[in-house]
């Protein structure tokens, strides 16, 4: 009988995802990456894009903007492993005269990097290390070195389950590279862009708004109320004691035990953004639902899409994994 | 024929449920419920694409102390409901036989016997099934084989997997005779090492050896476009020797040659190196002589038999005919064929007799005819085909005999609610009000938003009608829910009807959401939930307003028109807002009044003749008053 625990053919596939995507089924991970390449076409500095580095990756790159710009919707549940392999552009800086040789202009290079993303069923993470999968899942999670830790408020609210897909898979993942004297420190080597998710969601809105960790951006014409950067793990620690499940509490503890603090860094993001009402032409506190029931029982967006702080977790883990290719220092995310 | 034990499981979701993908049924016995998960999420083809499904895929594992190979088939659907955050899920229904019985079964086991066979059971209890599978068919694998099914099965014994591309538009049946046709070109016992499935995602990691998909994954596999031709210089000498040993055959000898394959059923492996090098071996060695297959009556003769027998009362002459016709029924139909079989079946009806009314054979026959004609399982667009097809000659009327409604009623699975309806409705009122009753209000009005049918829709529209009588708050208020959940069924009511019966039905429906004429505040909740109403919608709403809602709604009419144009927010709909606000001046304080698109733009406005008039008049008076005084002073 045929070896089961292997793909057919090349078992790796080529090279081992740089950053993964860690969290619950239905948080929103392939949600998140879908909403990627739009989020850097919109974002405040020109130029960035998204392209894929393969026919492989080019056409599910073209498939998840279709499902979000097109269909507007979201992903179907992703049912396997899944790699997608992009090339992240940005603008290069304008071109600027060497002060040793004034007489001809150097041309900046752009910013520019590869990042690797594993993708996969959310439930994967919470089954036993007997499964065949979970373990090409944690090779993949030893071998990288970013994570985009998706964790969504409102699952938590109705399901609560994403302590146990963190912490299953973080002791399989700790049990294979910390028992040994690599890292003497005892912490994980990842980075880890903690990334609160469906920031659109009313209740996770409101619970922002109200607890009083939003701030509103003078210069955003859109007015949406946005969680600043320092305030950002207090919203985290807040929307854990929401959740159905009390062991949600102990999630950032866990972050923070198995990971280097300042290799954490949290966000609160959104795939498609808040509802803009074009006529009023900014956020409207009372109608602020992007994302409404169809008619068919599913789930469709309602306004244009604008990603929040998609692009900004990716770059910062860019900048950790791949300092050189930023070089260009355009951006300061 | 042959029968094999078959366990099987369901791997899905409940509508509704917040879970994640699991067995949410399956059979007990041999294999356990996690086994079965792990099995079938192991052998996913990839993230489900609603475009690709149904989706077919073979898988392979073992189990037990014994580590007892066993061979297994899932087809992946798409259901109608979705899971408890609004996403669409996939079901799989599942079914796996040990290898041991296959290889003894009187009968090779094909990929095609075994999905039909699996379409036909019944996924309940904990009994694992009795699958019929239909006779391992040499010539009819023979007349699959083509160019890429020979590179294929060349290039499989690479041991690296095979992608088929650019194969897109074939159906599914297409496809799964395909990867039937390419195993009919190995050894058979290399089934027993072979996952194929009928379209793969290349991002997923997966366990699939041969499928097809939008592109071949970038490393490790073999990427063939379907029917390209290309010089089979690039390919490993094995296979390219395989190939060319497999061209030599043709017509009646590649029938015999599947037919040897077939009879090397040892178990052999993909990743042996030894196995691969045999199935040349054995390629290699001659056939026996060509094997004269008996000719058959085409299936327009038979379907005229049948009717001839029926016509006569024969009906044992029927139950030899019908059993040839599932034969046919049961083979791989092009969609051309069927569309000519139904022509045929639509110029020749069949005319029942009273003795055979109530004749299993007969019923036995319709359901061969089904799927002959359609294909299994049946969809609620071929009941509609059906109605038409086999109605008689008022399809809006049609007369059905009920053993064919029977037939029908048998073949539709669950998951087509409105093919259901119809054939319920067909059946009479006990039939139907039973189907309605375990239907939710949700449930009804998704079935007439899908079906775009307009029996379905009279059917929905008399049923809500039915539950959201004034004795019943509750159920009228969950009626009102649901109908504006699905925006007053604008879309679908407007692409079934024509324009008079569209404003009738729009009536009805808003009557039956709100229960009374409408006022200006049921007018702006209404245009709340629509997005772009459509005339006749806005003559529905019109034709039942209540007094005192004119000016509600004009604006309503005029701002969907301004709307609709791309005019919002441009000086001509600041225009059309001052008309309406001086048309509607006298009652023009009521907040509901205001119009969502009406909005001033910014920045200076240009000064009106008359009050620079006044201005020029004013300064005129002012001057000859102070010169008045000025002469006055000077004078005294």
């Amino acid at each position: 009988m045929v070896d089961t625990d292997s793909v057919p053919g090349d078992p790796e596939r080529g090279r081992e995802p740089d950053i993964a995507m860690w969290g619950a089924s239905g948080s929103g991970k392939t949600a998140f990456l879908a909403a990627l390449s739009v989020a850097l076409n919109r974002s405040g500095s020109p130029g960035w894009r998204l392209i894929g580095e393969n026919a492989v990756s080019r056409t599910e790159l073209a498939k998840l903007r279709d499902t979000l710009l097109q269909a507007r919707t979201f992903p179907a549940p992703t049912e396997a492993l899944t790699h997608y392999s992009w090339v992240i552009l940005g603008p290069a800086a304008a071109a600027r005269r060497r002060w040793w040789w004034p007489w001809t202009e150097r041309v900046e290079r752009a910013p520019k990097f590869n990042l690797d993303f594993l993708d996969l069923r959310g439930d994967l993470y919470a089954e036993s290390e007997a499964n065949i999968d979970k373990q090409a899942l944690v090779d993949s999670l030893v071998k990288s070195r970013g994570l985009i830790y998706v964790f969504d408020p409102d699952r938590e609210a109705r399901v609560g389950d994403a302590f146990k897909h963190l912490d299953a898979a973080l002791h399989d993942v700790a049990g294979r590279m910390l028992v040994g004297d690599e890292y003497e420190d005892g912490k994980l080597p990842h980075y880890i862009a903690v990334c609160i998710t469906k920031y659109d969601d009313p209740r996770v809105l409101r619970i922002a708004m109200e607890g009083g960790f939003t701030q509103r951006d003078p210069h955003d014409e859109l007015r949406i109320p946005r969680v600043p950067e320092d305030r950002v793990r207090d919203f985290f620690r807040r929307l854990c004691r929401e959740a159905r499940d009390h062991n949600s509490e102990m999630i950032l503890d866990l972050l923070e035990a198995f990971f280097h603090e300042d290799r954490i860094k949290f966000f609160v993001t959104s795939a498609v953004g808040v509802f803009i009402d074009e006529d009023l032409g900014r956020f409207d506190p009372d109608d602020p639902v992007n994302v409404i029931d169809d008619a068919n029982g599913g789930l469709t967006i309602r306004g244009a899409v604008r990603p929040l702080n998609v692009m900004e977790p990716v770059i910062w883990l860019g900048r950790m994994l791949r300092p050189g290719a930023m070089r260009s220092g355009r951006w300061h995310g | 024929m042959a029968w094999l034990t078959a366990h099987w499981a369901i791997l899905g979701k409940t509508p509704k449920s917040l879970d994640d993908y699991g067995v949410i049924a399956c059979s007990t016995g041999a294999i356990t419920s996690a086994e079965f998960g792990m099995w079938l999420k192991a052998f996913t083809s990839g993230t489900m694409e609603p475009k690709a499904l149904p989706r077919v895929s073979t898988s392979h594992f073992t189990t037990g102390p014994d580590h007892e190979p066993w061979l297994g088939l899932s087809v992946q659907t798409l259901p109608e409901s979705q899971d408890g955050f609004h996403r669409p899920y996939a079901m799989t229904y599942y079914a796996c036989v040990r290898w041991a019985d296959v290889v003894a079964a009187p009968t090779r086991l094909s990929y095609r016997a075994m999905y039909e066979a699996l379409m036909e059971m019944d996924f309940s209890g904990e009994k694992p099934f009795r699958l019929p599978l239909s006779a391992y068919d040499e010539r009819r694998l023979a007349e699959e084989i083509n160019g890429t099914a020979r590179r294929a099965a060349a290039l499989l014994l690479t041991g690296r997997p095979v992608c088929v591309v650019r194969a897109g538009r074939l159906s599914l049946d297409r496809r799964l005779d395909f990867l039937d046709a390419v195993a009919a070109l190995l050894p058979y016992g290399f089934r027993h090492s072979l996952a194929v499935s009928t379209w793969t995602n290349s991002a997923s990691r997966h366990r699939i050896r041969l499928s097809f998909a939008e592109v071949a994954p970038t490393h490790g596999t073999w990427e063939l476009p379907w029917e390209a031709g290309e010089p089979v210089g690039s390919y490993p000498q094995e296979a390219q020797l395989y190939e060319k040993e497999l061209e030599r055959h043709q017509g009646a000898d590649l029938g015999e040659l599947v037919r040897r394959l077939a009879t090397a059923a040892e178990p052999r492996d993909f990743e042996d190196v030894s196995d691969r090098a045999a199935a040349a071996r054995l390629l290699q060695g001659r056939a026996a002589g060509p094997v004269a297959l008996p000719p058959r009556l085409s299936v327009e003769d038979l379907l005229r038999q049948c009717g001839e027998s029926i016509a006569n009362a024969e009906e044992r002459r029927l139950g030899a005919l019908t059993t040839q016709l599932a034969r046919r029924a049961r083979e791989r139909v092009p969609d051309e064929d069927r569309k000519t079989y139904r022509v045929f079946a639509r110029a020749n009806p069949v005319r029942l007799p009273e003795s055979l009314a109530d004749s299993a054979v007969v019923q036995r026959f319709f359901e061969s005819l089904l799927r002959l004609l359609y294909g299994t399982p049946l969809r609620a667009a071929d009941v509609e085909e059906m109605l038409v097809d086999l109605g008689g000659p008022r399809p809006s009327e049609p007369d059905l005999p009920p053993a064919l409604l029977a037939a029908t009623d048998r073949l539709l699975p669950h998951s087509t609610p409105s093919g259901r309806l119809l054939i319920a409705n067909l059946l009479g009122p006990d039939r139907l009000y039973p189907v309605l009753d375990t239907m939710s209000d949700d449930e009804l009005c998704g079935v007439a938003v899908q079906s775009r049918n307009r029996r379905v829709l009279d059917i929905v529209i008399d049923e809500l009608g039915r539950r959201a009588a004034p004795t019943d708050p509750r159920s009228m208020e969950s009626v009102r829910h649901t109908l504006t959940r699905y925006r007053y069924l604008i879309e679908a009511i407007g692409s079934i009807c024509a324009a008079e019966e569209s404003v009738r039905n729009y009536q009805l429906v808003l009557w039956l959401s709100h229960q009374r004429q409408l006022t200006p505040a049921d007018i702006d909740e209404v245009l709340a939930n629509v997005d772009r109403p459509s005339e006749t919608f806005l003559l529905g709403m019109a034709a039942l307003s209540a007094p005192g809602t004119a000016s509600t709604l004009l604006y309503a009419v005029a701002g969907n028109a301004v709307r609709g144009l791309g005019l919002a927010g441009t000086a001509v709909a600041d225009s059309v807002t001052a008309g309406l606000d001086r048309m509607t001046a006298p009652a023009n304080e009521g907040k509901y009044r205001r119009s969502r698109w009406r909005r001033r733009r910014p920045g200076p406005r240009r000064p009106t003749r008359l009050p620079v008039l006044g201005l020029v008049l004013l300064g005129t008076v002012v001057l000859i008053v102070i010169a008045g005084l000025v002469l006055w002073l000077v004078l005294t």
